[in-house]
């Protein structure tokens, strides 16, 4: 990747509000996971009335929810989805440049970062999307 | 999402306040199933009070109007809505006792809140949105019921109902699952899992022992258990025992092969007072939530 590149915002990149999986704190699972399926993402966010991110469910949670939760389908598929995300998350500032963006996925060996902005969710960076920036593979 | 614990005030006007929830003291619903007369309604609330104040037991006087889920067509099915909430409103002015009767038609729900403390959606009607509705704007606390066809963790939904038309005054009771026909069977981390929502729980004793239709056109009902499943269903945390009660079961014109018959009542009322502050005590040592699932 070109140090140009590097130094474009993550805004510009970035996939809007609308175009990834988002949920309130209180959707149940089910319709949480049916939003990843919906957008075809291995990730859906999780945010409050105000639209602050408050957690993030992978796909990667799900599974091990499923190996190691031992609560029937039908009570875990009820469950609140804030119960189940990660509230420990990784995010980056929106205006941020994309080599910290990169440098926080390398650190943190993850493919999936949301943009906050005043603590507000705005968009959604992942492995994916910045291929599709950066390296011709079409 | 466990949500804080709410404690629920039952009463209105110059009624005893009843409180629910949390760490307070065991409440007890209770009284015969139907309203049978004004004079026999009055003696049942006599006897019942005596007892709960002598064992310093709040508790809500507990008979219906009419009982719409019966299995013959021709079983009592109560004074009517006229005269029962007739008797249940002058039982209120004499006893000062708050009252609550189930309703099972929407019609019903505004003239039941206008005279009882309490409002009770039966078990068979728990995720009926056009009653769960009406329930709600009567601005009463809502007594709702877990069908026995129900899962506990799926009674959120109708928390969610009722919450969405405005209620926040909740209390929610088990009665027994149907463990195929003719059946019920307790499942007590029912408990645990309906408080989730932050509303208090309820066990209800004396249908949980009840054979559905086990008799052809009536239901039978082992009462022997009652008070096995009374202590298990305190200490698994609940904030209030349902039971109904009857001074001749023989004679009760409904639920007579269910209700506890009245020359019980102190004993078991005793003992459920006595696990549930045993219970709080241990849990001022231990604490409840304890045992992390994963």
């Amino acid at each position: 990747m070109s140090t140009q590149n590097k130094n474009i915002s993550v805004d510009e990149i970035m996939l809007k509000l609308g175009e990834f999986p988002v949920v309130k704190e209180t959707t149940i699972l089910r319709e949480a996971i049916e939003q990843m399926d919906i957008h075809n993402f291995g990730v859906v966010f999780v945010i409050n009335n105000s639209e602050e991110l408050l957690g993030i469910i992978t796909a990667g949670d799900i599974t091990r929810k499923l190996l190691n939760f031992q609560k029937p389908t039908p009570a875990l598929f009820i469950d609140d989805s804030i119960d189940h995300a990660n509230k420990d998350f990784n995010y980056i500032e929106s205006g941020s440049e994309i080599s910290l963006a990169l440098e926080i996925c390398k650190k943190m060996k993850i493919w999936d970062l949301p943009v906050i902005k005043n603590k507000k969710l705005v968009g959604y960076l992942n492995f994916h999307t910045l291929a599709d920036r950066f390296l011709d593979i079409n | 999402m466990i949500l804080e614990s709410k404690v629920i005030e039952i009463g209105y006007g110059k009624v005893n306040r009843v409180k629910v929830g949390k760490n307070l003291p065991l409440a007890f619903f209770g009284g015969p199933c139907a309203i049978e007369t004004k004079d026999h309604s009055f003696f049942m609330a006599d006897e019942i009070d005596k007892i709960c104040s002598k064992l310093n037991i709040p508790w809500v006087f507990k008979s219906c109007y009419d009982k719409d889920c019966r299995s013959a067509p021709d079983s009592f099915h109560g004074t009517g809505i006229d005269e029962g909430l007739k008797i249940l409103s002058d039982l209120r002015d004499e006893f000062g006792i708050p009252v609550v009767s189930d309703f099972s038609d929407v019609n019903w729900a505004k003239p039941t809140g206008e005279v009882c403390d309490m409002v009770q959606v039966p078990a068979y009607l728990c995720r009926q949105t056009s009653i769960l509705r009406v329930a709600a704007k009567t601005n009463r606390v809502v007594h709702l019921k877990k069908g026995q066809f129900m899962s506990p963790w799926n009674m959120k939904n109708s928390v969610r109902k009722l919450e969405s038309h405005g209620c926040n005054q909740i209390i929610l009771t088990d009665r027994g699952t149907f463990l195929g026909y003719g059946a019920l069977v307790n499942d007590m981390t029912c408990f645990p899992i309906m408080k989730r929502t932050g509303y208090p729980v309820c066990f209800d004793a004396t249908h949980s022992i009840q054979l559905p239709t086990s008799m052809g056109n009536i239901s039978g009902g082992q009462r022997e258990f009652i008070p096995y499943l009374v202590r298990a269903a305190v200490s698994c945390g609940i904030n209030a025992l349902f039971m109904e009660t009857h001074n001749n079961p023989k004679l009760a014109l409904s639920d007579s092969n269910t209700v506890l018959d009245l020359k019980y009542l102190e004993n078991i009322l005793h003992q459920a007072k006595i696990v549930h502050e045993t219970r709080l005590e241990i849990l001022d040592k231990f604490g409840e939530d304890n045992v992390h699932p994963e």
